[in-house]
């Protein structure tokens, strides 16, 4: 990652702790993760238990969507349907189908420009999280498999 | 002695916009105003893709709902632009 995408990641990064605080979720970002590479604990809404842990990795910033996959630990393995959620979109285990991630982004080439084209401007980190989270409320925390 | 109700400073803010959108509002303004106005501000075209909503204090409140109803005595509201893909 480049020295000017991990300056603005950086910025960004206090809002989303915030936003995370919030929803009793949480940011991890180890030593030895890629620069980019972020471990994000969330859960539905007023619920408690076991969290999703979304692996989001930025590579240019803010320019690309990131890659968004759901592991069952932090630093584990994506591969397993139960760590993923049961929402529209989320193809577990394979992708996240939607506009906002990488995976989706490369599957829809007509998803460059238009209405689902991505939004560079703002807080993106942010943006990802909270759309992520809305779609896990309102899948009620349900998990895929 | 009544005088007219006060206008609602209505602040929406969404991650992806630069600055937050800001306008004062009569109170009987419904949502769905404030909603198309927030839209516009931020240069979004609603295509019937993606859901826009507006959060309220983490509730989603219907469109119908005024303004006067969600600030009760307060002069001003704060709402979060939230979206949801609905077709891919």
């Amino acid at each position: 990652m480049d020295l000017e995408s991990r300056l603005r990641l950086e910025r960004h990064v206090p809002e989303v702790e915030e936003f995370l605080a919030s929803t009793s979720g949480r940011l991890v970002h180890r030593p030895e993760d890629e620069d980019g590479a972020y471990w994000i604990m969330m859960q539905a809404r007023g619920q408690s238990g076991e969290p999703f842990i979304a692996r989001l990795v930025w590579t240019v910033y803010p320019l690309r969507p990131p890659s968004l996959l759901f592991a069952d630990s932090v630093g584990g393995a994506t591969n397993r349907p139960a760590s993923w959620p049961s929402a529209a979109g989320y193809r577990a285990p394979n992708d996240v189908c939607k506009p906002f991630t990488a995976e989706g982004q490369a599957l829809h080439p007509e998803w460059a420009t238009g209405p689902h084209a991505w939004r560079a401007s703002g807080n993106p980190f942010l943006y990802v999280v909270e759309t992520v989270q809305g779609d896990i409320d309102r899948a009620n925390g349900q998990r895929a498999a | 002695m009544t005088g007219q109700p006060k206008d609602i400073t209505v602040t929406v803010t969404f991650a992806t916009a630069p600055k937050p959108f800001r306008e004062d509002f009569e109170p009987r303004t419904q949502l769905s105003v404030v909603l198309d106005a927030a839209l516009k501000e931020f240069g979004i075209t609603a295509d019937g893709t993606t859901r826009y909503y507006l959060l309220h204090k983490d509730d989603e409140p219907a469109l119908t709902v005024t303004l006067a109803d969600l600030a009760g005595h307060a002069h001003a509201v704060h709402l979060r632009l939230r979206t949801e893909t609905t077709q891919g």
